[in-house]
């Protein structure tokens, strides 16, 4: 079912509480496995065999990694790899890869498969756990202290509810394996700041997705990829900005729907956005856009590479490439990547070669948020176009159509403003919002925790860690 | 109970506060629009772990979580159609299209419109058709597949009137090139702003000195160019407006002031004997004019289909003419045949959410009596909105209101004497719109409103199947021979006044 729905506002209230009205936390992790499931069934009934499938194997991988030698233990992750990702590759890539065989040899291209809903998430969530553990196995097999340590989960039920946890099971956030499992294993709280915090975060996933994402999509940005011959060049634009914006309000929308569902059950999910569209380079982009994302193709595809020890631009590619075609098998994803990388790369030739990226001159900081800005929205053709015909025919308006005053409706107009005002207003603003609730401050015992939670949830960081070069 | 979930009261405060207010939403009926769920519509929850409509939601290629195809519901099963006609039989399929014949009863609709066909089919004259509409027939998508099939049965008589300027933001032709020159300012029925004078088509273009346009003709399938021969220039005059001027194929076609003391319209008629391919106006040095649009034709024999459509607009749009203006853009064009697809920007009217949609035919019928002012005898088809959908959370469905506007135009056309063409029912009536979106190629897009080319085409074909089996059967019934029906409708059932004459067209020999 959706977040947005009538169906998920009856559905989470009654299982939140029956949840805490479970004793034991045992009862509490079955009761979250067996509403995962139903949740993911309310999707497409078809599909939970085929996701349990893939949760047994993630288990079984699991259990399999500390009973090997440490010299088997690199052949058994690859053909976890292939197990976990074959099917995801299958469905997803293999129509796309004929398609374009067919271009070069007489080859049958078959019907497009049915993906199974939110298979990207769980299954880099299912190879992120195998990968971990062998990490850590391997870390303590050297003598050495484990990075991200992860012990084997050995409770199938755990193990399951970490990987189908509802809130973050069919559009992400994508969670290491640590984040959630310590939780899982530990106690929970849920205190009258958390039910705040909750709400706040499920009304402003509802504001995102209804209020802003769904009418630009409708009144500005749909009409205009349909037939874009008929707009002109400033109206493309408009379309364009209403695109950016639009997508990252259905994204975190749903960020946002999965960290207050899931802080109703006392977990706490890491954040997926950071105001974007407020970066200052490319680089700064991605670590703002979609940041689980990020962290996972850095730790997991850029890392393994060589970073930026070895072939640092090549791999800056290879990273990119492989993170805009997750978003969908299409040569325009291909060509999205290969931009962002080559930006990127850009940015990091333009740090090396001595030039300061982050400076306080509001000048300075102004044209690169420009530029910034509409690199990516321009960029945006690409992600959102069917076929790369279309993206050229959005281009070619936006270079040689008229410039008349765009013809959107004043609701869809007003929508743009409130949206991009709501992304450039102060950060503080928000987290006030959100924030520490005034009867935390009254009460030191619990000071710290709320107080820490909130601003590690909410406070961009002054120092972002570098998810990409 | 809850011992370490302190923040429960806070929890089941806020979700019952939120419940009671989806509880106002039965008990109070202004807050009716609001309920969330009503009695018939699927049990929440429960419903979507059934099987039987799976799978509703797909994840598509950008990432995006999109309603997948439904099972087809039984085709138009709510419709208020005609009893089984055998014209239906004789129409060809084109899936997933459903073969649906027009509602005229004894030809009542379209005797007059059949006359013309007859006659073009015999080598004789013109015969001519304006389709108004919304988006769906400002790509000229639908008509230009129907001109093209008319015009390849009984002859091909021209693009007819084409828009000036053809701002590809209300309105454009797929069978002509349009090259504009200078900063035009178009004005619209949708958005006003033309002081009640709109043209023919609904879209009023002001030219700036020195700016003109050129439209170049048909291509045909030897890749020369249709050879016009009539061509006419609707402009305009006014205060403070400059000189206009016209040629065909670089020949000048005319020229002179548009400035007036008071605002007026004029046409410039030229029939030319030679031929040409392109035409083009503009204003001179002193000043801007502004156009209504351009006839071009051959003279026949063969059919036009006018593209009148403009994006956003409704019924209620019309009301924007002024209306001698109105009456005399459409007594001089002198249509054959006044088709009307209008409705598809009016489904959240609140007149249609009451009852059985009944109030929205005088609403409706305001806007084909505004059309048929100034040609009164010519033929009448009404053609309804094309399926339209709404998501309702991870499903998509028919908006709600299509089914009661598809019927109350049912009822305003017969009421009018015209015929009537469902084009709801013609694609498969209750939730087509998301299974011609799942075809590949797509046939609909996503915003469960447009149809792309290719769906747009089947609509057309459809269409011209419809009318061509209608004409068959009506030449069966003894074509002209028959005795004249009544005019179609009350024609002109409000008591406006007659329409203003309408001034001497120019007429000029180049």
């Amino acid at each position: 079912m959706l977040f947005a729905t009538f169906d998920y506002f009856l559905f989470l209230p009654i299982v939140a509480i029956v949840h805490w009205l479970l004793g034991s936390p045992f009862q509490r992790t079955s009761w979250l496995f067996l509403v995962s499931i139903v949740f993911y069934a309310a999707w497409n009934p078809q599909d939970t065999g085929f996701l349990l499938a893939i949760v047994a194997l993630a288990y079984a991988f699991g259990l399999a990694l500390p009973r090997v030698t440490e010299a088997r233990r690199g052949a058994l992750v690859a053909v976890a790899a292939l197990a976990l990702l074959g099917p995801m590759v299958y469905f997803k890539y293999t129509h796309w890869a004929l398609d374009t065989l067919s271009v070069f040899v007489p080859v049958t291209v078959p019907p497009k498969h049915h993906l199974p809903i939110g298979i990207s998430f769980y299954s880099f969530q299912a190879l992120a756990y195998v990968i971990d553990v062998r990490r850590t196995l391997g870390a303590r097999a050297r003598g050495e202290t484990p990075k991200h340590p992860l012990e084997v989960e050995t409770n199938p039920v755990r193990f399951a509810t970490f990987l189908l946890f509802f809130p973050h099971l069919v559009a992400g956030p994508i969670l290491r394996a640590g984040t959630l499992l310590t939780q899982l294993r530990a106690s929970r709280r849920l205190d009258p700041e958390d039910v705040s915090y909750a709400l706040t975060r499920l009304g402003s996933g509802l504001v995102k997705k209804v209020l802003i994402a769904d009418v630009l999509r409708i009144g500005m940005v749909d009409s205009v990829f349909a037939d874009p011959s008929r707009f002109g060049a400033l109206e493309t634009l408009v379309a364009l900005y209403a695109y950016s914006l639009q997508i990252y309000c259905d994204f975190s929308g749903y960020t946002d729907f999965a960290i207050g569902s899931a802080r109703l059950f006392g977990f706490k999910i890491p954040e997926n956005f950071n105001r974007p569209y407020r970066a200052t380079s490319v680089a700064g982009y991605w670590r703002r856009w979609h940041i689980t994302l990020s962290d996972w193709v850095r730790d997991y595809v850029y890392y393994p590479l060589g970073g930026s020890r070895v072939r640092p631009y090549l791999n800056t590619y290879i990273t990119l490439v492989i993170l805009a075609v997750w978003h969908g098998a299409n040569w325009t994803f291909v060509l999205y990547g290969l931009l962002h990388g080559t930006a990127v790369s850009i940015n990091r030739w333009w740090k090396r070669a001595g030039h300061s990226v982050d400076t306080p001159n509001l000048l300075q900081a102004s044209w690169r948020w420009a530029l910034t800005f509409h690199f990516v929205v321009l960029a945006r053709i690409l992600f959102r176009s069917p076929d790369i015909g279309v993206a050229g025919q959005v281009a070619g308006q936006l270079l040689h159509g008229n410039w008349a005053f765009p013809r959107y409706s004043l609701h869809a107009w007003a929508v743009l403003a409130i949206g991009y005002a709501l992304h450039a207003s102060p950060p503080g603003w928000v987290e006030r919002a959100r924030g520490v609730h005034p009867a935390a401050r009254a009460r030191p015992g619990r000071c710290a925790h709320v107080r820490g939670l909130a601003l590690r949830d909410v406070r961009p960081r002054r120092h972002p860690r570098v998810h990409l070069p | 109970m809850f011992a370490d979930a302190p923040g429960m009261p806070r929890l089941l405060a806020a979700f019952g506060t939120a419940a009671l207010g989806l509880a106002a939403t039965y008990t109070t009926p202004a807050l009716a629009s609001f309920r969330p769920w009503s009695p018939g519509d699927p049990i929440p929850v429960f419903a979507k772990l059934l099987p039987a409509e799976a799978p509703r939601v797909v994840e598509s290629d950008d990432g995006q979580l999109t309603a997948a195809p439904v099972e087809p519901p039984p085709v138009a099963a709510s419709l208020t159609t005609a009893p089984a006609d055998p014209l239906a039989a004789a129409l060809t399929p084109r899936p997933p299209g459903v073969p649906t014949p027009l509602v005229d009863a004894n030809y009542r609709g379209l005797d007059a419109f059949y006359r013309k066909l007859a006659l073009a089919e015999q080598g004789k004259g013109t015969a001519r058709a304006s389709q108004w509409g919304d988006s769906t027939i400002a790509a000229d998508g639908i008509t230009s597949t129907v001109r093209a099939r008319l015009q390849a049965r009984f002859g091909n008589a021209g693009p007819g009137y084409l828009s000036a300027g053809m701002d590809p933001r209300w309105n454009v032709r797929q069978d002509v090139v349009v090259t504009p020159h200078g900063e035009f300012q178009t004005v619209s029925l949708l958005l006003g702003g033309g002081g009640g004078r709109y043209g023919y088509g609904g879209i009023a273009t002001t030219v700036p000195a020195e700016g003109y346009f050129t439209v170049t003709g048909p291509k045909l399938a030897d890749g020369s160019r249709l050879l016009m021969k009539h061509f006419e220039l609707w402009y305009q005059v006014g205060p403070e407006r400059g000189d206009w001027w016209a040629s065909i194929s670089g020949r000048g076609a005319g020229g002179g002031t548009a400035l007036a003391e008071s605002t007026g319209d004029r046409w410039q008629v030229v029939d030319d004997t030679t031929g040409f391919t392109s035409a083009s106006a503009g204003a001179g040095k002193s000043g801007p004019v502004t156009f209504y649009g351009m006839v071009l034709e051959t003279g026949g024999p063969g059919v036009v289909w006018d593209a009148l459509g403009v994006v956003g607009v409704g019924a209620r749009s019309f009301t924007q003419h002024g209306k001698r203006h109105l009456d005399n853009q459409v007594s001089h064009r002198s249509p054959d045949l006044v088709v009307v697809m209008l409705g598809g920007n009016e489904l959240g009217l609140p007149v249609l959410g009451k009852g059985d949609g009944s109030e929205y035919i005088p609403y409706y019928l305001d806007a084909v009596h505004r059309l048929r002012a100034g040609a009164p005898n010519s033929s009448c088809l009404v053609i309804t909105p094309l399926d339209q959908g709404t998501r309702d959370g991870g499903a998509a469905r028919t908006k709600p209101n299509l089914p009661r506007a598809v019927a109350a135009q049912q009822k305003a056309a017969a009421q009018e004497g015209c015929a009537f063409w469902n084009a709801w029912a013609a694609m498969g009536g209750d939730g087509a719109i998301v299974r011609w979106g799942a075809m590949k190629p797509t046939l609909a897009w996503s915003d469960l409103l447009h149809l792309s080319s290719t769906g747009q085409d089947i609509i057309g074909q459809m269409l011209a199947d419809a009318i061509e089996a209608g004409f068959d059967d009506w030449k069966k019934a003894g074509g002209a021979s028959r005795p004249v029906p009544a005019a179609p409708g009350p024609a002109v059932v409000a008591p406006a006044a007659a329409p203003a004459p309408v001034p001497a067209p120019v007429k000029a020999t180049p």
